[in-house]
């Protein structure tokens, strides 16, 4: 079941329409209320039974909740207002039948409770027998129509325009969506699925930058979740119910891979930010110094820098290692790797003041404040386009000489 | 011969008002032409009802003789960059590998050769080293070359542009003059909405001019004249506008 949702709900997600998967789930419930009532008006009690009229009640509960949203969006209805609304006002109205049927016929209303937060711990060979069939269904789409998925989602336009099937593809894809809920709440229970459609995407989404690796990462994190849900149920000894517990490794997941995701995880964003610093500020000691004659004293480093004098002796000794300064003295020398670092440093700058001063018409004492945080930034490439644009000056506009790239 | 693109009596009306009014004008084959007007124009409407993006309230248009369905393998669309997901999980070369899909199988599964030569066209783009990174990792030139390597790959003998001049660098733009113009002289047929007045006489051979109603159609000497320029800029429009949109809002209740 994992699988299915974790897959399902990386193609909701990417296509920003997640709070569509909480819509649906939670109008399921009402029809599981209404399926259950009017099964027991007709027939005796029956497992079974329960179960298959649940499917359908649901499913339609879920289509008409579907129905609803578009056409509240017709009559002007914002997008969220509308799934927000059909949400709760759902998902009361299935908790006032569930509260009458609590009163009329405990035993049936038993078997409709275990979908508000799923009981896995009943559940029946049947049961996985579905799953396993409904996961095999969906893991062969998404495989086989991986291109035509990709194609869709991305860019709806483009993929008419060349004639791909998109309302087959559609009309699948939401059929297995609706399915993989409605059969999915049994065990994780109405309030929880959307959860567990999400939570993997969310993961996996802050690893990798293609889709067919966020699919595989989404399913494995479904897969992990569930392993972990259904021990951490088993083996804690209080006696909580596993649909939930699933639901929080798979949260828990999602937010460790946000924080340590390596492309955009706080973690190494901070770790990011502080390298960024540090290159700021070695090379504002490596112009101090070309600005000098090629050479400086810590004092005057921390004049202009005030850091505490421990560390800046250490960044003095990395910067020797790193080859660009020497120390005799008490002074700090620039090596020439050092010096043509400098040079670099100061020509963007100068190049970036021109560029200011010429083409944005900016006065005399505003281009240096804006260089100083550029001359940081600006790459290789944008120092070639900014010197051909400016016709590679030589001066800057205080008349300081711009120095020129080193011929090879 | 047939013209390329044949629009007749094109009208597009929403409940905002009316976007396009009685459009009726064709472009030949082997052109490069220009649509230009003021800001709210209809110029990107138009693009796009061309191609069924929106729906026409009226009118007809032609793809060489023939309805935009049965010519869609012979036309390539760019639209605005505005218009795309860029967080969205796929690379620059997957997006490119897209312009074969018209010639693959029903499941569209790429085979070497066809990323080779997305790859290709990518190269003569200049954004062959970025096949690898996530769309959102690029600037806004090569965004915009990406599309366009795309619609390369389409291999169309019309290539429609939204806006593709649009916050890009110098280099691009050269870039993007000099490929449509090479089009153009391979016989394909390109129409583009610009809206850098300057720059249109010296590159394009045609001109669509609009401002919600046809101003003029034809080549770029025709109808780059100053009655057409005060006739298109003027403000005598909007009055149409507020008086479509009375009638809407009467005809739904409001």
């Amino acid at each position: 079941m994992c699988l299915t949702s974790s897959l399902l709900g990386v193609l909701v997600f990417v296509k920003r329409r997640s709070l569509l998967s909480e819509a649906l789930s939670h109008a399921a419930y009402p029809g599981v209320a209404i399926s259950v009532l009017l099964t027991s008006m007709f027939f005796a009690y029956s497992e079974e039974l329960i179960a298959l009229s649940v499917l359908v009640g649901a499913s339609l509960s879920s289509l008409i909740g579907l129905y609803l949203i578009e056409k509240m969006k017709s009559w002007k209805v914002a997008d969220d207002a509308a799934m927000t609304f059909v949400l709760s006002a759902f998902l009361g109205v299935g908790i006032l039948l569930v509260s009458y049927l609590q009163q009329t016929k405990a035993l049936w209303y038993q078997q409709i409770q275990l979908f508000l937060y799923g009981q896995i711990a009943t559940m029946r060979e049947g049961h996985v027998v579905i799953y396993l069939a409904l996961a095999l269904i969906t893991l062969t789409f998404v495989t086989f129509f991986y291109h035509l998925l990709l194609s869709s989602s991305f860019d709806t336009t483009f993929s008419r325009s060349v004639g791909l099937p998109i309302r087959r593809l559609n009309f699948i894809s939401f059929s297995l969506l609706v399915l993989s809920i409605v059969i999915g709440i049994r065990s994780v229970g109405v309030v929880l699925m959307s959860g567990m459609l999400i939570a993997p995407a969310l993961a996996a989404k802050a690893w990798t930058a293609s889709l067919s690796k966020m699919l595989l990462l989404a399913a494995l994190f479904g897969l992990i979740s569930a392993y972990f849900g259904a021990l951490l149920s088993d083996g804690l000894p209080m006696n909580l119910p596993a649909g939930p517990l699933i639901v929080l490794v798979a949260g828990t997941i999602a937010l460790i891979s946000l924080i340590l995701s390596p492309s955009n995880g706080a973690l190494f964003r901070i770790a990011r930010i502080l390298k960024f610093r540090t290159d700021i500020l070695r090379e504002n000691i490596l112009k101090l110094a070309w600005k000098n004659e090629g050479r400086t004293t810590t004092a005057k480093i921390r004049t202009l820098f005030p850091t505490s004098s421990l560390l800046l002796k250490l960044f003095l000794l990395k910067m020797a290692r790193e080859g660009y300064i020497e120390k005799r003295g008490r002074a700090i020398v620039l090596t020439k790797d050092g010096e043509r670092r400098a040079a670099r440093v100061v020509r963007l700058h100068r190049l970036w003041e021109v560029y200011l001063f010429d083409v944005m018409g900016s006065s005399e004492e505003r281009v240096h404040t804006s260089a100083c945080e550029m001359e940081h930034i600006i790459t290789p490439e944008l120092e070639e386009e900014l010197s051909s644009l400016l016709g590679h000056p030589k001066v800057d506009p205080h008349k300081q000489p711009i120095p020129q790239e080193e011929p090879l | 011969m047939k013209p390329v693109i044949d629009v007749e009596g094109l009208t597009v009306q929403y409940e905002e008002g009316a976007v396009l009014w009685d459009v009726s004008f064709s472009i030949e084959k082997g052109s490069l032409t220009a649509i230009v007007g003021p800001n709210g124009a209809g110029k990107s409407t138009l693009l796009k009802s061309l191609v069924n993006l929106k729906t026409k309230t009226s009118g007809r248009i032609h793809f060489f003789g023939k309805p935009y369905k049965k010519a869609l393998s012979k036309i390539a669309y760019v639209p605005q960059r505005g218009c795309i997901d860029w967080d969205f999980p796929i690379t620059a070369l997957e997006v490119v590998t897209m312009g074969r899909y018209g010639r693959l199988g029903p499941l569209k599964w790429p085979r070497r050769a066809d990323k080779e030569a997305a790859l290709k066209i990518m190269e003569r783009l200049g954004i062959a080293e970025l096949s690898h990174r996530q769309i959102s990792k690029l600037s806004g030139g090569q965004q915009q070359r990406l599309f366009l390597c795309r619609a390369l790959l389409q291999e169309a003998d019309l290539y429609l542009l939204d806006e593709p001049f649009c916050g890009i660098d110098l280099t691009t733009e050269k870039l993007l003059f000099d490929l449509f113009k090479s089009l153009r002289d391979e016989g394909k047929t390109v129409v583009v909405v610009h809206h850098d007045l300057s720059t249109v006489e010296e590159t394009f051979d045609g001109v669509v001019m609009i401002n919600k109603r046809l101003i003029a159609a034809g080549s770029t000497a025709q109808v780059f004249t100053k009655e057409n320029f005060n006739r298109c800029y003027d403000k005598r429009g909007t009055l149409f506008d507020d008086v479509v949109r009375l009638s809407q809002e009467k005809h739904g209740g409001a």
